[in-house]
């Protein structure tokens, strides 16, 4: 199972994630989304950060949680490497998130992750017992 | 995902209604500026399907319009045009307007001309590169205090301007003299002064840009003279909006209407056009925050051609002003007005909403400056990389066609990934150069996904919005340096 992938869309970019529990899966969008910023493997766990979110229902939660780490990183130029889901239910997630500041001469930009949207968002379990969710990101 | 066709009814060559039947809820046709050619690429994608869906919002008037370079995006299309009234519980809605508020772009004129450039051009790209923040993690270089961010998100452009960063005729060659009148600044949350804190001056990312450019066609002499452009004259373009301030402002007001919507009663075919009555709490709170990440990103522009002159004086040695480096205009293309239009014979005041498309008022209007009232609105229409930039005109058939409102570029055909994959193995920038471009990007696929395949055709567009009447051209511009965050 791959934690992630990049799907295409006209103007912007979505992450699709999978997970064999929904907490995996919340971990593995951020995963993903931090992915079209800068290579996961140039980012190092150096420091922790803690990150509440909370909302109505489990899609609204999964942007409200992708917003949270969209602020994260257009305020303190945080970068997450892993996510450990530490409380999650319909509405709200805690979490620590490891990872280090933007350092330019290390981390190769690639996009700004403007917005997190409500396009085409899905979040579901199949038939097997798998969790996919996809969410489509501004950049 | 897949949807039936939207129906289209041929009005004239450049005119396409969507009947009001197309889609049950619709409360007005939509009405699609564009070529045959055009709507074949615009075909490609739901866009036309959204202007459907934006015929549906609560007091919208006459029709849900849509510009040629119209493309999907989220709620609303990129590219539309959607008046309400509020007097019949229109709504305004943050979609309508877009992440990016403000998102516009200026043009400079010098006295310059190609000749004269090229020899100092790899310098003077990598100068600008160097000096004008851009980029991901990029800071401004000035910091700003949170009551001087307060100052920006009430008085805009002016307000830099005042700080010796610029002079007032920079001001009044900006639409709306670079600051909206009520503007709030406690309509904004600590999040957005958190994200806008440390941006002010920076160029951004993405489809943002500062171009070096040469007029190479006239179309109106006339109107060309006025600006000071001829042919070979070297221009500046800049291209960007309120950065992360406007991108929070538009999320914290999503979540605002949408819990409006309910309280409202307002029922949606799409849960992105969310929104709020114009007179409701709720959506007089949206346009006063709206109002202030628009005077942001005014304030944001008018710093970045502060830079950018700053740059020129270094490289060619004499002051911005002996380099004749005046501002011609500067517009808006994500942004919602209050504008007053004749609506079956009664005057109204209308909540006009742009999402990718551009103001374009007449000769004549009040709201130009003095020096341009006889000739009409500049519009400022930004190409594609590598590919032609325009400025047009504002007409009349703009107030009776589109509420004062036309294109405001190419949009995109080629989603990011397509464009990338497309450009794999080849060197855009190496492509660039061979057509006479010097181009310098932050981020690793940055040229690459903006390469010229990925969007729609600059002049077919500007051609169309010129036959259908509701801009003309003046001139037209090629990219000879780009510096792109």
């Amino acid at each position: 199972m791959i934690p992630y992938e990049v799907i295409e869309h006209t103007a912007d970019i979505g992450i699709r994630s999978y997970g064999r529990t929904r907490e995996e899966l919340f971990a593995h969008m951020a995963q993903g989304m931090f992915s079209l910023i800068v290579p996961p493997e140039q980012v190092q766990p150096r420091s922790t950060v803690s990150i509440t979110a909370t909302a109505d229902g489990w899609d609204r939660l999964l942007v409200a949680w992708l917003r949270e780490l969209v602020v994260l990183f257009d305020t303190r130029h945080f970068l997450g490497r892993s996510f450990q889901i530490q409380r999650l239910d319909s509405t709200r997630v805690e979490a620590a998130v490891q990872g280090e500041p933007l350092d330019l001469s290390r981390h190769e930009v690639d996009k700004e992750v403007k917005a997190v949207t409500y396009c085409d968002l899905s979040l579901q379990q199949n038939p097997d017992g798998l969790w996919t969710a996809q969410v489509i990101f501004d950049i | 995902m897949e949807t039936a066709a939207v129906p289209l009814k041929k009005l004239d060559d450049y005119r396409w209604e969507i009947p009001m039947d197309a889609k049950p809820g619709m409360r007005v046709p939509g009405l699609v500026f564009a070529s045959e050619r055009l709507l074949q690429d615009i075909l490609k994608d739901k866009a036309l399907e959204q202007v459907a869906n934006v015929a549906m919002l609560p007091g919208i008037v006459k029709a849900s319009m849509a510009m040629p370079d119209i493309h999907w995006g989220y709620g609303f299309p990129v590219g539309g045009v959607a008046a309400t009234d509020p007097e019949q519980g229109g709504v305004i809605s943050p979609g309508g307007v877009g992440y990016d508020i403000n998102c516009g772009v200026r043009l400079l004129r010098t006295k310059l001309t190609e000749p004269q450039v090229r020899p100092f051009l790899k310098t003077l790209v990598a100068q600008l590169f160097r000096d004008i923040p851009c980029g991901v993690g990029a800071g401004g270089d000035i910091k700003f205090t949170k009551e001087q961010e307060r100052r920006i998100l009430a008085d805009g452009a002016q307000w830099i301007v005042k700080q010796g960063y610029g002079v007032p005729q920079d001001v009044e060659h900006t639409e709306a003299r670079g600051r909206l009148d009520g503007a709030d600044p406690d309509k904004l949350s600590d999040r957005a002064y958190e994200r806008g804190k440390g941006q002010v001056g920076t160029l951004g990312s993405g489809n943002h840009f500062l171009e070096v450019q040469v007029v190479d066609r006239i179309f109106d002499p006339a109107a060309a003279q006025v600006f000071g452009l001829s042919e070979g004259a070297v221009t500046v373009m800049i291209h960007s909006g309120s950065r992360g301030l406007g991108y929070q402002v538009c999320d914290d007001y999503l979540e605002v209407t949408a819990k409006a919507c309910a309280k409202y009663g307002i029922s949606l075919p799409d849960r992105q056009l969310v929104c709020a009555p114009v007179k409701s709490p709720e959506g007089q709170d949206y346009l006063a925050a709206m109002r202030s990440a628009s005077n942001y990103a005014w304030a944001n522009r008018q710093l970045l051609m502060h830079r950018a002159r700053e740059v020129f004086e270094r490289v060619f040695k004499q002051s911005w002003q002996a380099l004749g480096m005046s501002l011609i205009y500067d517009v808006a293309h994500n942004i919602a007005k209050m504008e007053k239009y004749d609506v079956n014979g009664k005057e109204k005041l209308l909540c006009v909403h742009r999402k990718g498309a551009t103001r374009a008022f007449p000769a004549g209007h009040p709201e130009l400056p003095e020096d341009y009232r006889h000739l009409g609105q500049p519009v400022i229409i930004p190409g594609d990389m590598g590919r032609n930039s325009y400025l047009l005109l504002g007409s009349a058939q703009s107030l009776t066609d589109s509420f004062g409102s036309t294109c405001h570029g190419a949009g995109r055909v080629m989603s990011r990934t397509a464009a990338i994959r497309s450009a794999r193995g080849r060197s855009i920038r190496q492509e660039l150069e061979d057509k006479g471009i010097i181009a310098m990007a932050r981020g690793r696929t940055g040229l690459d996904e903006e390469q010229p395949a990925a969007y729609k055709d600059v002049n077919e567009v500007v051609a169309v919005v010129d036959h259908a009447g509701i801009s003309k051209r003046v001139c037209r511009m090629k990219p000879i340096g780009v510096i792109k965050g």
